[in-house]
């Protein structure tokens, strides 16, 4: 054997090889949908019913009956934020997760004077094993449907809540960690704290909730996190009004990969495609037979 | 070690180097802004959980019932050892308990104080001892709360090892709190005590007898009673007294005794719908008594209070509808009791009156629903107002709140062709009727219309769709109803139908058509030219020549530079022995094996071929010939070749 051909054989096992594990081997980054992990948002997609947009073209079309969920880590531009500002203003439904991100340029853009505060909210009494994890116990009745506590992970708190209907407040007990010694020091603003709240704006609404880990495969049936996602939307969820933008998350190439490759695959689940493979297959296996030819020819 | 497994080794050792290569690549775990939950450390924070008893402690202190309630109401939530739980739940319930017996203590002594003010000693007696009893629970739970707060420290022991420590602040504020829980009990045990010797000092006073007659003693609400009685100190009259009318414990009527000592009076029987109310007489000391008469309850006397009652049965529509009306409607059961001409009704909704009316009989009212209830179960009470003898009647229901879903019936080709139009008509009904001026999408491939309800509910819509990549199938329809009105909910729905691509269709066919004109004479051609290039003399007597292992490649080789022309009647005898040797695969069964000789195989298929086997012996030999040594074919090579085929034939036949 040539070299030559070693070497192509070598690097089509190499791709073959690459394609099988980008395809079975887990996304592992915060948030993918392809990440079956504890940080990854697969399983929730199911519970909630909920499917991806992935651009910013599909952002700019969303029905306004849907619900939108973002979780901006990455910076929104003028004409997404745009986009966003129309979808609420003819009546959609935004809910806005962050807890360090860059949620409160959306919110700026939106006029409003909330934010997140950035300031990780700690509480070292009512939490799920340590103070990282706050239970939050104290919902507006028009969200508490069902709900008893919610469990939060490293999460911050919103502040100027003023005109925004606050829907839940952490426990007395809790503080946002503003110079990082992970314990309350004088002037750092202690419980209760706004967690989350909404506003009307235009015919639609804005939802905000201080966390996004809320929505991970670990954290969604935690507590009754997930029965508060579904009071907060109020969406029936059969009807798989639920759409995550991923487009603003943080992506490793292997997350790239796989959503291409679920693209190509998906093309290539087109009939007219796998009828084109079927007839290119069928002439190279006719060009194959003509050339090798019957057992007798080849004794003669 | 063959070239083949060379290369093998090389292929594998480059894939393992470029795998391992990438495998960097892979992503690595994310930072901060979540944790694992299920491998995060679990830390407990004693400080903070006294914080928590020191707010439960104020609260009581406060005597806040809001706060006691909202506080224990958190306890399950808090993050502490398994091994103080109970601990937790007994602070939690003992402070609970406290609270309750501070305000019923509280009561307690503000009666007795009223008590005394009216010289009411035996009934203040009574409740005094209440009093302390409920202070000794009171005493118990204080020092449960103080036993929990011990118990909890020594589950930090550690962390409180330091004689300052977070902990022991925390742990000292409570025990202060503690301390002022237990003053402020002592301070009861105080008021109860100079209340029990207040009591004490004026138990020698003269005591009063009161007597209490009522007739009748069974009456219709509203009607009046008769009211008789005696207040009378050692058989001697006390005139001039005011005696108090007791309903049910409660001041209702006065009255003044005459020169006997004997009172009497009309008393209403209250709108109080009840089946007995206790009557009982009051004297205490006022004025010149006070000091020197105690004062004196009648004993109770019960009267049968009669009254209308009737039975109220509500009926709710199966389903109400946001934005809609719904009827109430309710069927009034008065048994034997006579039936009023009137009654006042009130309809509530979720506890807020929706609506008043009057009745005259059996009623049927619709209500509104507001456009933004939420759906699912509300309660509708209804309450037929007291009327004179006539009690209210209370009933309440259940109203089911949904929203229709639009039901889409289409009506549609179950095959179209494309290019070209399809007509989509419909109908979109609902429990509530037709759905008018609905918005509906319909999507296909990518297409996708918008069109809305006529007021019958129809609709009609003409898809154009464009040309595509396929063939035909069946594709799939989605409709989408977004309805206007608050009482309906969205809705989807999918049909198929059959897509006929006609230009693709054509090509494709076209394209197969050809594949199976052209394909079958390819392969002829491609067949015929292969056994050309391997019957060349030139080739076979190569092949002769060289040992059995470099055989494929020189016949590669060879094959490759074949320029020569090949005669005719070397293809002609190979012709008939081709022929030949088919005959007798089919007749034995057995195949030439890669690695066997001609000479070899018509041995082996000796017994099957019978007496052509020496016709088969002949023919090899004559070809073995031609391929074997330099013998050039000749005419008669060829006559005889033919000859023996037809022989070889005629002998199989047999």
């Amino acid at each position: 054997m040539k070299i030559q051909h070693v070497f192509i054989i070598t690097i089509i096992i190499a791709f073959v090889v690459s394609l099988l594990c980008v395809s079975f081997f887990p996304s592992i980054q915060d948030f993918m949908e392809y990440n079956t992990l504890w940080n990854g948002v697969r399983h929730s997609l199911n519970d909630l019913n909920a499917s991806t947009i992935d651009s910013s073209h599909e952002l700019a079309n969303i029905d306004t009956n849907n619900i939108l969920i973002c979780i901006p880590y990455l910076q929104y531009n003028n004409s997404e934020l745009d986009g966003l500002k129309t979808f609420v203003d003819n009546g959609g439904t935004l809910m806005l997760l962050d807890d360090y991100g860059y949620g409160n340029s959306v919110l700026q853009y939106f006029d409003l004077d909330c934010r997140f505060s950035g300031a990780p909210l700690l509480d070292p009494l009512f939490c799920y094993k340590n103070q990282w994890f706050p239970e939050v116990t104290d919902f507006a009745p028009s969200v508490d449907k069902g709900v008893k506590e919610i469990i939060l992970n490293h999460a911050t708190a919103l502040t100027n809540t003023g005109k925004m209907e606050t829907l839940a407040w952490s426990s007395s007990s809790s503080f946002l960690d503003q110079n990082g010694n992970e314990s309350w020091n004088k002037g750092e603003p202690q419980g209760p704290l706004p967690v989350a709240a909404r506003q009307k704006l235009g015919k639609g609404e804005i939802i905000l909730v201080s966390d996004p880990s809320i929505v991970i495969n670990s954290m969604l049936s935690r507590g009754d996190n997930s029965q508060f996602l579904k009071n907060l939307t109020g969406a029936d969820i059969t009807s798989g009004q639920i759409l995550l933008d991923i487009s603003h998350l943080v992506k490793k190439p292997m997350d790239i990969t796989k959503t291409k490759l679920t693209q190509i695959k998906n093309i290539l689940s087109q009939p007219y495609l796998v009828l084109a493979v079927i007839l290119l297959l069928f002439i190279l296996t006719s060009f194959y037979m003509s050339r090798i030819g019957g057992s007798i020819e080849r004794k003669l | 070690m063959t070239p083949a497994l060379v290369a093998l080794r090389k292929i594998a050792l480059i894939t393992f180097a470029l795998v391992c290569a990438a495998l960097p690549g892979l992503p690595v775990s994310a930072a901060v802004p979540q944790e694992n939950p299920d491998s995060a450390a679990v830390v407990f924070n004693g400080a903070s959980l006294f914080q928590f008893y020191t707010n439960i402690l104020d609260s009581v202190i406060l005597k806040n019932q809001a706060d006691i309630i909202e506080n224990i109401r958190k306890t399950p939530f808090v993050n502490i050892p398994t091994d103080l739980n109970d601990t937790i739940n007994s602070f939690a319930g003992s402070s609970q308990d406290i609270g309750d017996r501070m305000l019923e203590l509280d009561t307690n002594t503000n009666e007795i104080k009223t008590l005394l003010r009216q010289s009411r000693y035996d009934e203040a007696t009574t409740i005094k001892n209440q009093g302390f009893q409920t202070l000794s629970g009171a005493e118990g739970n204080l020092n449960t709360i103080e036993q929990a707060a011990r118990a909890t420290l020594t589950q930090f022991q550690d962390a409180a090892a330091a004689k300052v420590s977070p902990i022991t602040v925390a742990y000292s504020v409570v025990l202060d709190r503690i301390q002022k829980l237990n003053d402020t009990l002592q301070l009861y045990r105080t008021i109860l005590t100079e209340q029990q010797n207040e009591i004490l000092n004026n138990k020698s006073l003269q005591s009063p007898l009161l007597t209490l007659q009522i007739t009748p003693q069974q009456s219709f609400v509203g009607d009046n009673v008769k009211i008789t009685g005696t207040l009378s100190v050692n058989s001697s009259p006390l005139s001039e007294r005011e005696i108090s009318i007791l309903l049910n414990g409660s001041q209702s009527a006065n009255f003044k005794t005459d020169a006997q000592g004997n009172y009497q009076g009309s008393l209403q029987v209250p709108y109080w719908y009840v089946s007995e109310i206790q009557i009982q007489a009051l004297y205490y000391p006022q004025n010149i008594d006070v000091n020197v008469y105690s004062s004196a309850l009648s004993p109770v006397i019960n009267l049968e209070v009669l009254f209308y009652k009737a039975a109220l049965n509500l009926t709710t529509d199966k389903h109400a509808y946001p934005g809609k009306t719904t009827a109430i409607s309710g069927q009034l059961d008065y048994n034997a009791s006579p039936v009023p001409p009137t009654r006042q009704i009130e309809i509530s909704l979720d506890n807020e009156t929706v609506d008043e009316f009057e009745i005259t009989g059996n009623f049927t009212e619709n209500i509104s629903l507001p456009a933004d209830i939420a759906t699912g179960k509300h309660l509708i009470n209804v309450a037929v107002l007291a009327s004179g003898r006539y009690a209210p009647v209370l009933a309440d229901a259940t109203l089911n709140v949904v929203k229709a879903v639009p039901v889409i019936t289409t009506k549609m080709p179950s095959a179209a062709l494309i290019p070209g139009n399809f007509v989509i008509n419909g109908t979109l009904d609902s429990e509530t009727g037709p759905v008018a001026g609905a918005q509906i999408t319909i999507s296909f491939e990518g297409n996708r219309i918008d069109i809305i309800s006529g007021k019958d509910g129809t609709f009609s819509a003409v898809f154009r769709k464009n040309m595509g990549f396929g063939l035909f199938g069946a594709q799939l329809l989605d409709f989408k109803v977004t309805p206007q009105e608050p009482w309906l909910t969205t809705a989807t729905a999918s049909d198929k139908i059959m897509i006929f691509y006609l230009v693709n269709c054509c090509i494709f066919f076209f394209i197969l058509g050809l594949l199976s004109i052209v394909l079958p004479r390819s392969l002829r051609f491609k067949t015929r030219e292969n056994r050309q290039r391997q019957l060349s003399p030139e080739t076979l007597l190569t092949a002769n020549k060289l040992s059995q292992a470099s055989q494929t490649a020189v016949n590669k080789n060879i094959l490759a530079n074949n320029e020569r022309a090949i005669k005719e009647s070397d293809t002609r005898l190979f012709y008939w022995y081709r022929i030949v040797l088919q005959l007798v695969q089919k007749v034995s069964g057995v195949l030439v094996k890669p690695n066997q000789t001609l000479r070899e195989y018509i041995r082996t298929t000796g017994k099957a071929t019978g007496p052509a086997n020496k016709y088969l012996i002949e023919f090899t030999g004559m070809v073995e010939k031609v391929l074997y040594s330099p013998h050039k074919v000749s005419d008669d090579d060829v006559k005889n070749g033919e000859r023996l085929a037809h022989s070889v034939q005629e002998s199989l036949k047999k």
